[in-house]
């Protein structure tokens, strides 16, 4: 296991690495592998794209988001306009079936909710939210329910993580009940661990994924 | 273990029709020597960029040709005008791209990007802002970058950020530099990593260009 102080160094170098970031503060405190990021920044995109600089780092456990998006009295975006310019990104996205997500801004707060058939498009309806100009925060309280459900296999998604460059299946054990993908065993990193839960979504029949996959620290390399 | 071309080609496949968006297309795959060629039609350019990007995860591809053709429902036809107008929104909505400084065309739904921008993930967020549009063909991409700061590339600080990531492992890779370009060499297990490997040499202040040449070989 790699010592807080250079897991502290490690993080704050990959921040600051990021172009984004690069006239950030962003504080990192380290303790027992697990990274707490604080401090301030200007744009929701510079806080998510902070967390995802610090998921790539070895030896990282779980990471406590502090970091707050705040933005000057003169760059304030008004929630009616944060809204209109939502519900035309929403309405040009052919991803999204229309009319299934209600948006609700909120001091540039923004929730989202409604019922999808997929994940991923769960996931790319909070990627627009992020991008747009003057979003402070989302609530991604968005469901997912589909008409037709296929018997979850549990061998099909066995295949696809063995597919992936990522995986080592001899770490990672899948339960499946009902329409439930529950993984555990261990993993490398935050990204495997994330990227494991993104593909069982994919898995059909599939509505909920519980994740119980732990980030080794001992091993933090692939294969 | 090497993989076959037969296997390879099994687990695109499979890889494809995993992806929830990509269920009901009909893509040809063909693989030889660990290079996959993707061709057939499919209904938006959303769903060509996902079998690209499926396909780069599976270990053991090492170069992914994309002939795959977008073939618009007539109901999904726009005018380019109105594809011109939707896409200027979309940069304009977006927060990381400076969409001042690009100009956009569109020909038959295809969709050019002009323009210098200060960095690269500048350029891969407008070309991710256009993916999901109605009407859209493809992209061209003839944006330029031009570093603003004046920064000596410096080898170094490339080769420790390369180290940081779990996802690479250094010492398989060659950095070098020339001038505002950093030269990538050496082996990685997929495009994904290739790839990855990529955007990190572009992060370096300073850097105009990243000549790529990482070999994909899986073992």
């Amino acid at each position: 296991m790699k010592s807080n102080e250079i897991l502290q160094r490690e993080v704050q170098a990959e921040i600051k690495f990021e172009p984004l970031l690069h006239a950030a503060e962003i504080g990192v405190i380290v303790k027992d592998a697990i990274v707490i990021l604080t401090g301030n920044v200007d744009s929701l995109v510079k806080k998510t794209e902070a967390l995802h600089a610090a998921k790539k780092i070895k030896g990282v456990a779980a990471i406590v988001d502090e970091i707050q998006v705040i933005i000057e009295k003169s760059s304030v975006v008004s929630d009616q306009h944060i809204a209109e310019q939502l519900v035309s990104t929403f309405k040009e996205n052919h991803v999204i079936p229309k009319g299934s997500v209600t948006i609700t801004v909120e001091k540039g707060w923004v929730t989202l909710e409604g019922v999808l058939p997929w994940n991923f498009q769960r996931d790319i309806a909070r990627e627009l939210v992020e991008n747009q100009v003057g979003v402070k925060g989302v609530i991604n309280n968005i469901k997912l329910k589909r008409e037709l459900c296929d018997q979850l296999e549990k061998e099909l998604l066995e295949k696809a993580l063995q597919r992936h460059w990522a995986f080592d299946m001899d770490e990672i054990n899948i339960q499946v009940a009902g329409a439930t993908v529950q993984l555990s065993g261990t993993v490398g990193s935050l990204f495997q661990k994330e990227e494991a839960e993104r593909i069982a979504y994919k898995t059909p029949g599939v509505i909920k994924v519980v994740n119980h996959l732990k980030v080794n620290l001992e091993q933090p390399y692939l294969c | 273990m090497k993989k076959s071309n037969d296997v390879l080609r099994k687990e695109v496949i499979e890889a494809i029709s995993w992806e929830p968006i990509l269920i009901s297309n009909e893509i040809d795959v063909n693989v030889k020597d660990g290079i996959v060629t993707l061709a057939g039609t499919v209904d938006n350019y959303t769903q060509k960029k996902e079998a690209e990007h499926a396909v780069k995860s599976i270990a053991g591809v090492k170069a992914v040709v994309d002939d795959v053709k977008v073939d618009l429902y007539f109901s999904a036809i726009k005018s380019d005008t109105d594809i011109a107008s939707s896409v200027i929104k979309a940069l304009h909505a977006n927060w990381a791209v400076p969409d001042h400084r690009l100009k956009v065309s569109v020909e038959n739904g295809w969709v050019t990007l002009e323009g210098i921008l200060h960095w690269n993930f500048q350029r891969k967020a407008a070309d991710n802002a256009i993916r999901y549009l109605p009407g859209v063909r493809g992209v061209i991409d003839k944006i330029k970058i031009e570093a603003e700061v004046k920064n000596e590339l410096e080898k170094e600080i490339i080769e420790k950020a390369l180290r940081r990531s779990w996802i690479l492992d250094i010492d398989n890779i060659k950095v070098r530099v020339e001038g505002k370009t950093v030269y990538l060499s050496g082996i990685v297990d997929s495009l994904f990593q290739k790839d990855e490997a990529e955007r990190i040499a572009w992060n370096t202040p300073g850097v105009w260009y990243v000549d790529n040449e990482l070999v994909v070989e899986f073992n």
